[in-house]
């Protein structure tokens, strides 16, 4: 027998193998081992020991690019992403079908606020742009067309820049008064005068806002969300008026003024792991399953259902700006309901790094 | 690319290249001396829709052409010329010089007015092999600050030049000299026509293309051309040799290249208060003032090469006990055999170069009545006119 | 041709923001000047596995030189391999190497794009040319290994924004920072190299005039200087005392030859300055 011959010769190579040597061939029965120990009194796990509804701590540092008008640098365990904010000038008269509006510098009604965020969208005053191609994680390598994953990340991050109103539009206008031309005359002609006078917006503010993965670790939407308001928040643009004798805009150095930037609208995702990698998914087929807040890469890789609610606490009530579900059938009403909770303990987490 | 493209030589034959051409004085392959160009046709004028052109074929086959184009442009200001305009506009000269001035050192404005590409057959135009080429070409042009002056026409305008540099025959060899000496002889030949406008106002032109003066100035009376564009040049060591103009089976042995790209420096020391009489005098003595205006290591295909085995490590010839007493002493031998130079066997050259054999190589460029001086006279025995 | 898989902005052209105050002074450079030695480099910061994913990496970022506005160089490395060639390439006996530098969007001056261009095509093959040198190669035949570099934040005066021409001396900055962080990264990887290889740049400059005598500086800050009359970027081996790229660009006079080789031995200096911080932070990170 095997047993018998095995006492008298070598033992036979045993198959065990190292903890992550398994997670890595194996991980998805791996993972599953991990959530569901064999005792009640063993809480649930995950790889990379952080419980289901843990979150990795982020850490916000800004300010320390240069050459940006605004930049941020965000990181979540280890996933790391570099944003830079620039500020350049879009005069109105290279924008296509510029409308000019009847508002003035004074207008601080609704309609004007209104008018402003059409602005932002109709004149794609907002560019952000997301690159992965820097070797950050081993999928993501130069030298070919963006991924995918970072066209859809740009696209997302540009639709909430708009759909949530982050920048306040009135902040990128650029005025401009035409001078009394004219010399002093008759009080009546003056008075005719001034009513041409009014200021008109001459150009305005494009913000490229740029964002860099250094490494790559899962969870790269709440990240670069993240990176993305904290460097709206540093930017700082110069002063700019409208010279009228060079027809350009030209800006002073010192002065320089901050963004009006809306609430803290905070990202917050995560994947539904089920137990039976393959199955379908149904009501009451007692297919278990583990909502894993905060993906890394490994676990991104086992999940398909991936939901990311985007809340903002800032004022009293909790507003929810964005929710996002693909793939999976798992996640219902009730759940949602119940995960916008748990964004908000994120959004509080990201408030405290954030620093306000 | 182009430098290290897949040279099909044994390591038998390497290692048998690597030692004639080590040997002293060495012994190339087509039997030129190591200073020896290889010889080529050249001609210029031949694109008579173009401002300048040439075409160069060496002897082993490979040919190229340049064709100069310009074309006028509006120069894009600095929004505060004008204040200085303003303010300055009762001492004009003083204006002028100043801006002549400002423009030298404005680098980056001016880098724009040359526009150099490089095509080789087979490569695509962004391919880094190609790419490294354009850039050291217009480096050397563009390092010697006084080429883009002449391209100013006014305050308000500049000439654009573009110049297109097409291999037309396969790469052979590494196309550097030949696309460089190409380059040369279409600057040489290139004419602007003669501008008829004066000051700041829009340029206008002479259409007598007979009137057209050339970019770089002949002398009027000797007929000599004053000043010349750079020249940039392949230089490789094997061994204790220099070795200019390396074929490509040359180069796949080179323990390191360099290109170097030297300028006639007679011109500026004309400006600097000299007369005719002295640039004759510096004729005569055999030798131009050279310049240095870059140098660039060429990755040496040589590291690319297929290592040849010894026959101690040969498992075909003995080396096989040494493989059958087990895995733990294969490892060190194959260390060692990594390591050891064995007479005959040919191996990559390995690390870089000594600064001082580097340092050799540039001084044998830039030597006085060198290579260097040949080929540019030997470059202005072709009639330009 | 407007790049479809990016988010491109408006279609009519941006223009960067003009100052008013540049053209009153343009002598403003002049009066900051170099506080450095002639022969110091300046201190850096290095560290390696910042990208856990990647086989090896590593971040290297250039001291503030202490101006407001100008900032030090930044750079991040990964490396990734070696590992198997595609199916579809042909036999090496060799390791494969591909060195990809870029610059980030809000790295420079002006907004670079996110397609390469020719500088930076350029810079990678530089790369390629000093670190193939130190790589042993052949112990790693049909296997290929990527370097990405991306340039954080270049090296450059945000407070003159008039060009002085430095975008050309900036590369060679950006260079032999790009051959210190990527041999760093290489050593992280475990990917055998003969010596670990280290950039040095030297600059012959002009501070006071056309007339005065050009001096020699070490890790040149352009915007320091009056005039760079030529510079040389240099790929060192200290151990082997050998170099494998060597980068000169300038106009200097061929009658003086000390001249070319007092720059080529500052580079070296310098590069043996960057090798010490290099192999430091190696040993640290074993350790």
């Amino acid at each position: 027998m095997a047993t018998a011959t095995s006492s008298t010769g070598a033992p036979p190579p045993s198959l065990t193998f190292a903890r992550p040597v398994f997670a890595k061939l194996s991980p998805h029965p791996y993972l599953l081992r991990t959530l569901s120990p064999d005792s009640p009194d063993q809480q649930p796990t995950r790889n990379n020991g952080r419980s289901p509804q843990q979150s990795r701590p982020i850490q916000i540092n800004t300010s320390s690019l240069s050459q940006a008008h605004g930049s941020s640098l965000v990181r979540t365990g280890d996933t790391t992403v570099i944003c830079g904010v620039r500020g350049e000038l879009l005069p109105v008269t290279s924008i296509p079908q510029f409308r000019p509006h009847n508002g003035t510098l004074y207008d601080q009604d609704e309609d004007d606020e209104q008018r402003a965020r059409k602005e932002l969208r109709d004149y794609d005053l907002l560019v952000p742009n997301i690159e992965l191609a820097t070797g950050c994680a081993p999928q993501f390598l130069p030298g070919v067309p963006p991924t995918t994953l970072a066209q859809t990340l740009s696209t997302r991050v540009y639709s909430l820049l708009h759909g949530a109103g982050v920048v306040d539009g009135r902040g990128l206008r650029i005025w401009y008064t035409p001078e009394n031309k004219k010399e002093e005359g008759d009080m009546d002609v003056k008075e005719e005068q001034e009513e041409e006078q009014k200021p008109e917006v001459v150009a305005y503010w494009v913000l490229y806002i740029d964002l860099l993965f250094v490494s790559f670790d899962g969870n790269p939407f709440d990240a670069a969300w993240a990176a993305v308001l904290a460097a709206l928040r540093d930017t700082k643009l110069p002063v700019a008026r409208w010279d009228p004798d060079r027809e350009m805009v030209v800006c002073r150095k010192g002065g320089d003024k901050g963004l009006d930037i809306r609430g803290l609208p905070v990202a917050c995702s995560a994947a539904v792991f089920l137990e039976k990698e393959h199955a379908e998914v149904g009501k009451g087929e007692g297919n278990r399953h583990w909502v894993l807040l905060d993906p890394d890469r490994s676990e991104e890789g086992l999940c398909k259902e991936v939901i990311t609610v985007v809340v903002d606490c800032s004022e009293e009530e909790t507003r929810v700006r964005s929710i996002e579900k693909q793939g999976g059938t798992v996640l219902g009403r009730e759940l949602i309901r119940g995960f916008i909770g748990v964004a908000e303990g994120r959004w509080r987490e990201v408030k405290e790094a954030t620093g306000i | 690319m182009t430098s290290s493209q897949q040279v099909l030589l044994s390591p038998a034959e390497l290692s048998y290249l690597h030692s004639s051409l080590s040997l002293t004085p060495p012994i190339r392959p087509d039997g030129r001396s190591p200073t020896q160009y290889r010889p080529l046709s050249a001609e210029t004028g031949i694109l008579p829709g173009t401002n300048g052109s040439a075409r160069i074929c060496f002897a082993d086959g490979t040919e190229a052409i340049v064709g100069v184009k310009a074309e006028v442009e509006k120069t894009k200001r600095k929004w505060d010329d004008d204040a200085v305009y303003t303010e300055n506009s009762h001492n004009d000269d003083e204006e002028q010089q100043q801006d002549g001035r400002g423009e030298a050192s404005n680098g980056n404005g001016n880098s724009d007015w040359v526009e150099l590409t490089v095509e080789i057959p087979g490569y695509r135009d962004d391919d880094p092999s190609t790419v490294f080429l354009a850039q050291m070409l217009s480096e050397a042009l563009l390092a010697d600050g006084g080429f883009i002056k002449k391209l100013r026409i006014n305050r308000r305008f500049h000439w654009k030049l573009y110049l297109d540099i097409l291999l037309i025959s396969p790469p052979l060899s590494y196309p550097l000299p030949l696309l460089s000496l190409t380059t040369h002889l279409a600057l040489l030949a290139t004419r602007l026509p003669r501008l008829k406008s004066e000051g700041d106002e829009d340029p206008f032109f002479d259409d007598d293309w007979a009137a057209a003066p050339y970019l770089y100035s002949r002398n009027p009376t000797t007929k000599r051309i004053a000043e010349r564009p750079p020249v940039t040049l392949l230089v490789m060591a094997v061994g204790g040799n220099i070795i200019f103009d390396p074929s490509k089976e040359e180069l796949a042995v080179a323990d390191v290249a360099l290109a170097v790209s030297i300028g006639d420096a007679t011109t500026s020391q004309r400006s600097q208060g000299e007369d005719d009489r002295m640039d004759v005098d510096s004729g005569n003595s055999g030798g131009r003032n050279l310049k240095l205006l870059s140098i660039r290591t060429v990755d040496p295909p040589s590291r690319l090469t297929p290592p040849g085995v010894a026959n101690a490590a040969n498992s075909a010839y003995g080396h096989a006990q040494v493989v059958n007493t087990g895995a733990n002493q294969k490892m060190p031998e194959a260390r060692q055999t990594e390591s050891e130079a064995v007479e005959g066997v040919w191996k990559p050259p390995r690390g870089g170069a000594k600064a001082i054999v580097m340092g050799a190589l540039v001084q044998k460029v830039l030597v006085r009545g060198g290579v260097a001086d040949e080929v540019l006279d030997a470059l202005e025995g072709v009639d330009t006119s | 041709m407007a790049d479809r898989r990016r988010i491109n902005g408006p279609p009519g052209s941006t223009i960067p923001p003009v100052f008013e105050d540049d053209a009153g002074q343009p002598e403003i450079m002049n009066g900051k000047g170099r506080d450095r030695a002639p022969n110091t480099i300046r201190k850096m910061f290095l560290k390696t596995g910042v990208t856990p994913s990647a086989s090896g990496s590593a971040y290297l970022e250039f001291e503030d030189s202490g101006k407001s506005g100008v900032s030090g160089l930044k750079l991040s490395c990964t490396v990734h391999g070696p590992r198997s060639l595609p199916r579809s390439s042909p036999f090496s006996p060799h390791i494969v190497l591909s060195a990809h530098i870029k610059y980030a969007p809000f790295a420079t001056k002006q907004r670079r794009g996110y397609l390469r261009d020719p500088s930076e095509r350029d810079l990678g093959t530089h790369l390629e040319t000093a670190l193939r040198g130190a790589i042993i190669a052949d112990r790693w035949p049909k296997s290929g290994v990527d370097i990405i570099i991306s340039i954080i934040e270049g090296d450059q005066d945000r407070e003159t924004s008039k060009s002085q021409g430095d975008e050309t001396w900036d590369m060679m900055n950006a260079l032999s920072g790009c051959i210190t962080v990527a041999s760093a990264a290489l050593a992280d990887a475990g990917i055998d190299c003969v010596d670990t290889v280290a950039g040095g740049v030297a600059a012959l400059v002009q501070d006071a005039g056309e007339d005065s005598t050009p001096r020699i500086v070490v890790d040149p800050i352009p915007s320091d200087h009056e005039k760079v009359l030529g510079a040389c970027c240099i790929a060192y081996l200290p151990t082997r005392d050998e170099v494998t790229n060597l980068w000169f660009k300038g106009d200097l006079p061929a009658s003086d030859a000390g001249l070319y080789t007092q720059l080529v031995e500052n580079g070296m200096q310098a590069s043996r300055n960057a090798n010490r911080v290099l192999v430091e932070c190696l040993g640290e990170a074993t350790s």
